[in-house]
């Protein structure tokens, strides 16, 4: 997946400047910067739900930012994203939600999407909720039903919006484990958007730091560590004082 | 160069709102329209909505037009009365009751029930990012969240109209007959001489237009709800008033076109 020259303005504010990013096949990058960056339009610039102003993305041969909505459709097909709130639907049970996408797009027989559904759900840790729904779960359970449904159409690339934020360091583990269980054992590309520190480093092949609709570091996370760029350092060390200035 | 006022100034936004609401309206009807032309629709899922918009409305329906139609009656019995021609009240009521009260009552009725309902569904969907998890999923969101509910309520407000026309004629009769003492076979010898076939499928046929405007007024508000809780209570109470306004301003133009030669030959 590729990433150029991305710009991305909203209400007159410019929320990327020229993103240039690449992932490789089988790789977890993870974005990170500070919370209203613009990691999450970033984000969902890449996994189509927003078009941006300028710039390309090539997911594969796919250039996606010029696609009409209905070629779109397709193409997220190939692709998962993972919410920050899990995004489950409501009215739905577990197992609906996870089959929701092939139940869509139809060619599967119920025995086809129980078994993917039973799969997915024990790759998650959580066999046997199938029948509750998304008010009976906890967050971390949510977000797994999340990371299930995501991966229930055997994506190529998975797009994760701050998987570990609001959970306790155990669920945070899990799930972080999960996402590198997940690419082990299925090869897919992961693309996170985090400013969980600690976790982002320990999990990713590679960090993308953006810092005023730019990234202004992409390198391995020992790399990132060793940065000499001081809104890095500032970030990864969670200092006050340093070029990130907080309004307010 | 002369400075706009801050009253042209306020018309002006207001106008250029109204214009984008109306665009966007139209742009969703016309892709409401569109998917159903090329992919049909998802019966389970339409008739789930119209159970839950047609069927679950019908009992708010008939109180309120049965009371309409009382009121209707007792105010027109007092009236006919006076001139001693307490004979046509039957008709009146039924006539009013088919050409305008049933329908735009009942469209009333349902934009309150319904289409807030809609906008406050689709915008809690929207802004739990629910909207963007389908079409994550690669699913149309017009697809599976709008047309159900546009041709539930296109084809349950026409289903409901016809109760409402009957339970108001009927709170008209007990008026007006219980209450007013208007003889019963007079009264329903008068709504049969006075209401013709076209009066009742015509009112009926409005109803397609009203059930239409609610549908995708509250889907369009539900779509484009943001900022959390307070949002989706914007969106909700605009869909009402949007609706409700709309319908009027559709009634007006349709009665214009379908009654107008009935108004010319009584004039």
């Amino acid at each position: 997946m590729t990433v150029t020259a991305l710009e991305y303005r909203v209400g007159g504010k410019h929320v990327l400047r020229g993103v240039d990013l690449e992932a490789r096949q089988g790789e977890i990058v993870t974005v990170m910067g500070i919370s209203g960056g613009g990691k999450t339009s970033l984000l969902k610039c890449m996994a189509g739900l927003v078009r941006p102003t300028a710039g390309t993305i090539h997911i594969g041969d796919a250039e996606i930012s010029r696609m009409r909505e209905s070629e779109l459709n397709e193409q997220r097909r190939k692709t998962g994203m993972v919410f920050q709130y899990a995004a489950l639907f409501d009215s739905l049970t577990v197992y609906e939600n996870v089959v929701f996408g092939l139940k869509q797009h139809g060619g599967h027989r119920e025995s086809e999407l129980r078994e993917r559904a039973r799969e997915r759900l024990a790759a998650v840790g959580l066999e046997g909720t199938e029948q509750q729904y998304p008010a009976e779960l906890s967050g971390g359970m949510r977000k797994r039903v999340g990371l299930a449904r995501a991966l229930a159409t055997d994506p190529e690339v998975v797009f994760y919006d701050e998987p570990t934020s609001g959970l306790d360091p155990v669920v945070a583990r899990v799930i972080d484990d999960l996402i590198v269980g997940v690419r082990d054992r299925l090869g897919v590309t992961s693309v996170i958007v985090s400013h969980d520190v600690p976790n982002s480093l320990r999990i990713s092949d590679r960090v993308a730091f953006l810092h005023e609709g730019r990234i202004v570091e992409y390198d391995t996370p020992d790399a990132i560590r060793a940065s000499s760029n001081p809104a890095v350092q500032q970030f990864i060390q969670g200092r006050a004082d340093g070029p990130i200035q907080i309004a307010g | 160069m002369a400075q706009a006022s801050p009253t042209s100034g306020s018309l002006l936004r207001g106008g250029r709102e109204l214009l984008e609401q109306t665009g966007e309206l139209t742009l969703l009807l016309v892709r409401t329209l569109g998917v159903i032309l090329r992919s049909g629709v998802q019966l389970g899922e339409c008739v789930r909505q119209m159970t839950a918009l047609g069927v679950a409305s019908l009992p708010i329906t008939l109180l309120t037009i049965a009371f309409s139609g009382m009121v209707l009656a007792l105010h027109t019995a007092n009236q006919l009365k006076k001139m001693g021609a307490e004979g046509l009240i039957g008709g009146i009521v039924a006539v009013s009751m088919a050409r305008e009260a049933a329908p735009v009552l009942t469209a009333i009725v349902v934009a309150a029930r319904v289409g807030s309902a809609i906008a406050a569904e689709i915008g809690t969907m929207a802004v739990t990012e629910q909207v963007d998890a389908l079409r994550a999923l690669g699913v149309n969101p017009v697809r599976y969240l709008v047309v159900p509910r546009f041709v539930a309520s296109v084809l349950m407000l026409p289903v409901l109209t016809v109760f409402a026309n009957l339970a108001g004629v009927l709170g008209a009769y007990i008026v007006a007959v219980l209450g007013a003492g208007v003889n019963s076979q007079v009264f329903i010898s008068s709504a049969q001489s006075m209401l013709v076939p076209s009066d009742v499928y015509l009112g009926l046929v409005k109803t397609f237009v009203f059930g239409g405007i609610i549908a995708v007024v509250g889907c369009a508000q539900g779509l484009r709800t943001s900022g959390g809780a307070a949002g989706v209570g914007r969106s909700t109470t605009s869909s009402v008033v949007t609706a409700i306004v709309l319908v009027y301003v559709a009634d007006y133009f349709l009665a214009e076109w379908m009654f107008r030669d009935a108004a010319l030959a009584v004039g």
